[in-house]
């Protein structure tokens, strides 16, 4: 059962037409979009106030609750980004469990610290809100951007991660600015645009990033 | 298996040329994939131009996404996943097609039922327990029926199976499992063994 030797030179010449990027291609992108998602962040966070917004709070606090969001947001982003041997990286279920998961223990981790230290007068926190949303939105767009229509099993899955990941990152900076760990504002301003980022991550993921044909 | 085995490494490392820019490589992968995506299209079909366009689909996508490409990574669960995907928009587009139109149609359709369960064409009674195993093919959860042909036929082992379905390998096992008790059900109560 073999093709018909015309199918190959039809193939080969419909490559040709249409060049792709090579990896080294890809890597480039995936640098620059790198440091600009990096740039933006950055610059929000000083634009905000920096560190100097959560200065009531012990530094030592401080910096266990980023740390505690960067292990995960590291954990999330291996489990999205890292693919040894596999073309495809992780199973789906796994990563769609990661990304599940995801604001939940956050959550634990921050209740973890709640009623440790004096904390400032509560707020329902939109800031928290809107400043995690920007940190996250270019390195999901970009991960978007260069993985668009290349996964053949779950995209929503692979979106979700993705979503999980820049939400986690995200929140590493939200929380090395934000002086609260009250359960309620936790819950509104740090684990539920991370739980909208997981969504809207395996919603987009699900229209841009699955395979289609090209016609 | 040295041949299957080196057909996988000489494919590995074509798709990495490929990836790196090496645009002669394309060739190659297109030379030591398409026979067996061609065969699975063709099974799952039963209809050479459809079969060959999925062919060219799958292979551009490759082509397309070549910038993703994980070093060193194993091609064939990541083609068939494509190819499957594929597939699976192109049945829900011709959900209503008639596959077997015309007596040409028929007679091509019925050799490559034969094929499928190499069956010799000569005995009368193969045909109708190919036509049976054919229908009861048919009939099964996609599912079940995709694990079988990658692992039955296309000689993906379980793991590269499970890769390219996006489950688990227990979930393979058990579907590819579940799939050959139905065909050997239907086969055996004609005194036909599918092996």
């Amino acid at each position: 059962m073999a093709p018909p030797s015309a199918l190959r030179a039809r193939v080969l010449a419909a490559a040709a037409a249409q060049p792709s990027p090579t990896r080294k291609d890809g890597r480039r992108r995936a640098l620059v979009l790198t440091a600009i998602s990096l740039a933006i962040a950055l610059g929000g966070f000083e634009a905000a106030g920096g560190f100097g917004h959560s200065a009531s709070r012990p530094i030592g606090i401080t910096i266990a609750l980023a740390a505690g969001w960067a292990v995960a947001s590291l954990a999330l982003s291996i489990v999205a980004l890292r693919r040894p041997g596999r073309a495809m990286g992780a199973p789906p279920l796994v990563m769609l469990g990661a990304a599940t998961l995801a604001p939940f223990l956050c959550f634990a981790w921050m209740h973890v610290w709640s009623g440790a230290y004096a904390e400032p007068s509560p707020k329902f926190g939109w800031r928290c809100i809107a400043l995690t949303l920007l940190f996250a939105a270019t390195p999901l767009a970009s991960f978007l951007a260069l993985r668009r229509g290349v996964e053949p099993r779950m995209p929503s899955a692979l979106g979700a991660i993705a979503g999980a990941a820049a939400g986690a990152w995200a929140g590493v900076l939200v929380d090395l600015w934000c002086p609260l760990t009250d359960t309620a504002h936790v819950l509104a301003g740090h684990v539920v645009p991370l739980a909208v980022l997981v969504a809207g991550g395996a919603l987009v993921g699900h229209r841009f990033l699955g395979v289609a044909r090209k016609d | 298996v040295g041949t299957e085995l080196e057909i996988r490494r000489a494919l590995t490392q074509a798709m990495d040329r490929y990836a790196d820019g090496d645009e002669a490589a394309f060739a190659d992968v297109y030379d030591l994939l398409a026979p067996r995506l061609y065969a699975f299209f063709l099974r799952q079909t039963a209809s050479p131009p459809r079969a060959e366009d999925l062919v060219q689909q799958t292979l551009l996508q490759m082509h397309a996404a070549r910038m993703v490409y994980a070093r060193s990574s194993d091609v064939f669960p990541w083609a068939f996943a494509i190819g499957r995907r594929l597939l699976i928009d192109s049945r829900r587009r011709t959900k209503k097609e008639v596959l077997f139109s015309t007596a040409e149609d028929d007679a091509a359709a019925l050799d490559l039922r034969l094929e499928r369960f190499e069956v010799p064409e000569g005995v009368a009674i193969s045909k109708e327990l190919a036509e049976r195993a054919e229908e009861e093919l048919e009939r099964m959860p996609e599912s079940h029926r995709e694990a079988y042909l990658l692992v039955r036929r296309e000689g993906l082992s379980i793991a590269q199976a499970a890769e390219a379905l996006g489950t688990t390998q227990t979930a393979v096992k058990l579907r590819a499992h579940r799939a050959y008790e139905a065909l050997r059900e239907v086969l055996a109560q004609g005194g036909l063994d599918e092996t």
